[in-house]
């Protein structure tokens, strides 16, 4: 199955899932506020985790795949 | 038994939160209107009483005998959890309203609706035991069993809510209310992963106490809303949407079966 990350994606997804329906379906405030919290916080880890994995990554192997000459070995370990 | 990796945790974790998820499927209530609210309800009744049937002697108790091996001892831990719910009931009742009747009056919140949010959190946890169980037996398992536990959790989370807007609920409050139950599931993974030998052992008592939960609330709470209204119409509606409930549970089995043969 998955690696690692995309086990953490699937969870970050239901959780945003969740948080929203709770978000939407509650008419407290204080539940709104908190569910707005930890969906933005959820979000944020996500993001995150883009633009810290997934965004370089996604960059490198578009750049190297027109100059395989000049990719670093492991570029092409690691996408195998 | 495979060692506790990353996947079998998050596996089972993301198939929890997916069952979890699961329970906003009543969502579409929101938007019905009034008229057309109050003349599904007795239908979602009638659909929660063929689920809640159908779960409990058609899953719970066949998979309590596999386990257990002994058809009368399973049988009395079923009687004690109808008796359980008889409690339960009894002192939900004398906490909150003396009250017997079975329509609601203004904001008040029946009897009905408490026990079947109870039975739920336990049929939850229950939920929980097993995903996470057949979690660490193979993952591969365990994504049939998420599969096999999310399609009966549809008709039954139909079936909730239906009976929580029956007890008193407005629509808002009986999807939310559903979902906290629901959360059940998540504390079952994580019982089961941090004690899984004592969270194997305990569904011996689980599985039959949440099966004589079902037929409790079942039979003596969602059945006797039924009776309410007598027209033809009545009848056939109804009666369809609880055999549509047993039905349904039936074809559980089945799609079980060929879940587990591949």
């Amino acid at each position: 199955m998955g690696n690692l990350d995309s086990w953490l994606h699937i969870i970050g997804l239901e959780l945003l899932l969740i948080l929203g329906c709770v978000w939407r379906l509650s008419q407290k405030a204080s539940i709104k506020r908190r569910t707005g919290q930890a969906f933005v916080l959820v979000l944020g880890f996500m993001l995150a985790h883009a633009v810290t994995h997934w965004l370089p990554d996604a960059m490198a192997h578009f750049i190297y795949s027109s100059s395989h000459h000049l990719a670093p070995i492991n570029v092409w370990r690691d996408r195998s | 038994m495979t060692t506790l990796s990353y996947e079998v945790i998050f596996g089972a974790l993301a198939a929890g939160l997916l069952v979890s998820l699961v329970s906003f499927s009543g969502l579409f209530v929101i938007w019905l209107p009034q008229q057309r609210l109050h003349a599904v309800v007795p239908n979602l009744v009638a659909l929660a009483v063929g689920v809640l049937l159908g779960d409990a002697f058609i899953h719970l108790i066949p998979d309590a005998v596999a386990r257990q091996g002994s058809v009368s001892d399973v049988c009395l831990t079923v009687l004690v959890g109808i008796f359980v719910f008889f409690i339960l009931e009894k002192l939900v009742r004398w906490r909150h309203d003396h009250n017997v009747d079975t329509q609601p009056s203004s904001s008040e919140i029946l009897p009905l609706a408490k026990m079947n949010l109870i039975g739920d959190a336990i049929h939850n946890f229950v939920d929980g035991i097993l995903i996470a169980g057949s979690f660490l037996v193979d993952p591969a398992l365990g994504f049939t069993t998420t599969i096999a536990i999310v399609a009966h959790e549809i008709p039954q989370e139909l079936g909730d809510v239906g009976a929580l807007l029956r007890g008193g609920f407005r629509p808002r409050q009986a999807i939310l209310f559903n979902f906290y139950c629901s959360l059940t599931v998540i504390l079952g993974v994580v019982f089961t992963l941090l004690l899984s030998q004592i969270a194997q052992a305990s569904l011996i008592l689980l599985l039959p106490i949440a099966a004589g939960g079902f037929i409790y609330i079942a039979a003596s709470d969602l059945i006797p809303v039924l009776h309410e209204r007598s027209s033809l119409a009545h009848l056939g509606s109804q009666s369809l949407a609880f055999a549509l409930g047993v039905g349904f549970m039936q074809f559980i089995v089945i799609f079980e079966q060929a879940l587990l043969a591949i």
